[in-house]
């Protein structure tokens, strides 16, 4: 980890551009892509049943958000148990890169993925505008600041649950089931706190709700870019490629 | 160009690596021998900071492998033994990428990525998928990344292993050729190897150095003292007894057989005790069908000394300075004493 000055400029680029292509080597790239544009548009098409306004973006993205535990998991499941278990792992912290570097360019490679995916659902804003003539724009682009920031934040924690195993299956379950957790199970949790153990002392529905992904999505969907918000998501990525780093360097304590 | 001193990684329970200490100048060619398991790869992995050690230091080029990493890591060249690619890259791709992690400034890299690839001989396979080469192309390919910036220090881990003889051969001449440019520390299972390209020999036994010299000196080492093997028939006592009694005689064992008997009999370097044995059979009226002298070899030395704890009785101390081993099937009369307190270190 210790690091010369400049660093993170120098290797960076390298490091996230390997990382951003390799997701084009494989089949499997092409495979979550079309499922989930399938998917996107099978929603729309739904969706456009009843709402014929910007609400039919927010409600697909919010939407996509829920979507995105399932499909993440399977961007991010590669990104390190493959290299630990083929062994590249070895070479990479062996050349004169900071474990830092690694984390934070397997992050990137991975978002850039991501916004790749999404990026052909804003074609759905152009039908809309056919349609509807005016949708609400700026709620738009709030709702995909709130749905990439939240794709983000799954995308750091997958890249910590794949640094810790070298099977890429056991990767992907163990993140689905921590993004589920995060989205549902914290939520459901919410609505039944006064069964919780010391819910007279402990202002749990509070805890809870902050906890919740999908609390935090609520103001983008009505078009507000709130810094409580993204400072609660930045937080979360930042507290997965802070594990993901810590996890990298524990081979030096092993 | 390495200094290792007192270096130890200890696992759960045991020691991977224990206590070793040594020095490779600039422009050796050390050859790193043992076992699967001796410790090879972990104190390799060490030295090219995968991980660090218990405790103990290594320093490469005057920088401490944990607290100089990165300047350590950007003056070695390292070849796991796994020999890991990126299987979905392009032979020349991969070498362009590697480079630029390594900091080949953006102008000299494809002179350089030319450069190795032209070296190495790999100029029809640049197009080619890694995924796609052979075993011994991606051989290649791995040592062509671990030269491309051209480092101070090159540590190949069992570069040979799992090639064909051809390909042994191959990628022996492009170590000989590169051990000319560097510093080389390579691992080895494979004795006629070493015996071949390094200068100097480790041998590394259940995480300790062994034995240290350069292969001459090891093999000198083994031929102070000689071995005879003779196939006689006639009763094994007499027989025994009547050669315990020849000058120069340091050590005896017999395979009694049901008709034929093998003795093996150690003498001094100055003695050849061929002809007395002769003698002595065709004297006593018993019969002799094979007398021969055993060539020593690295290879003695390396089954020898790495044989020692399984035919060590439990509870004996390790013998580490002159090991000392009995052949498996022939236990000797009296201990042996080959090898020279000089050419070993604890």
């Amino acid at each position: 980890m210790a690091g010369r000055r400049g660093d993170l400029v120098t290797n960076l680029p390298a490091l996230t551009k390997r990382e951003f292509t390799a997701n084009f080597y494989s089949p499997m790239a092409y495979v979550i892509a079309t499922f989930y544009l399938l998917f996107a548009g099978l929603s729309f098409y739904i969706l456009l049943r009843d709402q014929r306004d910007a609400n039919a973006m927010r409600s697909l993205l919010t939407f996509l958000g829920f979507i995105h535990t399932i499909f993440i998991p399977m961007v991010t499941m590669r990104l390190i148990s493959e290299e630990r278990k083929s062994g590249t792992l070895e070479m990479l912290v062996t050349a004169p890169v900071s474990d830092t570097e690694i984390a934070i360019s397997k992050f990137l490679g991975a978002t850039l993925f991501t916004a790749l995916m999404i990026a052909p659902t804003t074609l759905f804003t152009w039908v809309l505008t056919r349609i509807n003539g005016r949708p609400d724009i700026g709620m738009i682009q709030a709702s995909y600041v709130g749905l990439m920031l939240l794709s983000m934040s799954y995308i750091a924690l997958g890249l910590f649950i794949s640094s810790l195993t070298a099977n890429q299956i056991v990767a992907a379950i163990l993140t689905f089931v921590t993004l589920f957790t995060f989205y549902f199970l914290v939520g459901f949790l919410t609505g039944s706190a006064e069964s919780l153990p010391f819910h007279e002392k402990i202002p749990w529905p509070d805890i809870l709700n902050y906890m919740h992904f999908g609390a935090h999505l609520q103001s983008f969907g009505k078009g507000l870019v709130d810094s409580r918000d993204v400072v609660y998501f930045a937080s979360v990525i930042s507290l997965g490629i802070f594990l993901t780093i810590k996890s990298l360097e524990s081979r030096r304590w092993r | 160009m390495i200094e290792v001193a007192n270096l130890t990684k200890r696992y759960a329970g045991f020691a991977a690596v224990d206590n070793i200490s040594f020095k490779v100048d600039k422009g050796e060619i050390v050859g790193f021998l043992g076992k699967n398991g001796a410790g090879k790869s972990t104190t390799m992995k060490m030295l090219s900071c995968f991980f660090p050690p218990t405790w103990g230091s290594a320093r490469v080029a005057g920088f401490d492998c944990v607290t100089d990493s990165m300047e350590v890591r950007q003056r070695i060249g390292y070849m796991p033994e796994r020999v890991p690619l990126y299987e979905d890259m392009r032979v020349e791709e991969y070498l362009d990428y590697r480079a630029r992690l390594r900091g080949v400034p953006r102008r000299a890299r494809s002179s350089a990525v030319n450069e190795v690839i032209s070296t190495i001989g790999l100029k029809d396979m640049r197009r080619k998928l890694i995924g796609s080469l052979s075993k011994g192309y991606r051989q290649r390919t791995g040592l062509a990344e671990a030269i491309v910036h051209k480092p101070e220090l090159l540590i190949l881990d069992e570069p040979t292993a799992g090639l064909d003889p051809g390909q042994i051969r191959q990628v022996r001449e492009v170590i000989k050729e590169l051990g000319k440019r560097t510093t080389l520390l390579l691992s080895t299972h494979i004795l006629s190897e070493v015996e071949i390209t390094a200068t100097r020999i480790l041998l590394i036994h259940k995480g300790r150095i062994v034995a240290n010299g350069s292969p001459g000196s090891l093999v000198g080492g083994a031929q102070s003292s000689r071995r005879f093997r003779a196939e006689i028939r006639g009763p094994v006592a007499m027989i025994e007894a009547m050669l315990k009694g020849l000058p120069g005689l340091k050590g005896l064992s017999v395979a009694p057989g049901e008709e034929w008997s093998v003795f093996t009999i150690d003498s001094d370097l100055e003695q050849d005790l061929r002809a007395d044995v002769a003698k002595f059979v065709v004297d006593n009226g018993w019969d002799l069908r094979e007398l021969s002298e055993e060539k020593r070899t690295l290879e003695d030395l390396f089954v020898q000394i790495t044989t020692t704890d399984e035919v060590a009785p439990p509870g004996a101390p390790a013998p580490v300075s002159t090991p000392v081993a009995p052949a498996p099937e022939a236990p000797p009369a009296e201990p042996l004493k080959e090898w020279p307190e000089g050419g070993a270190t604890s």
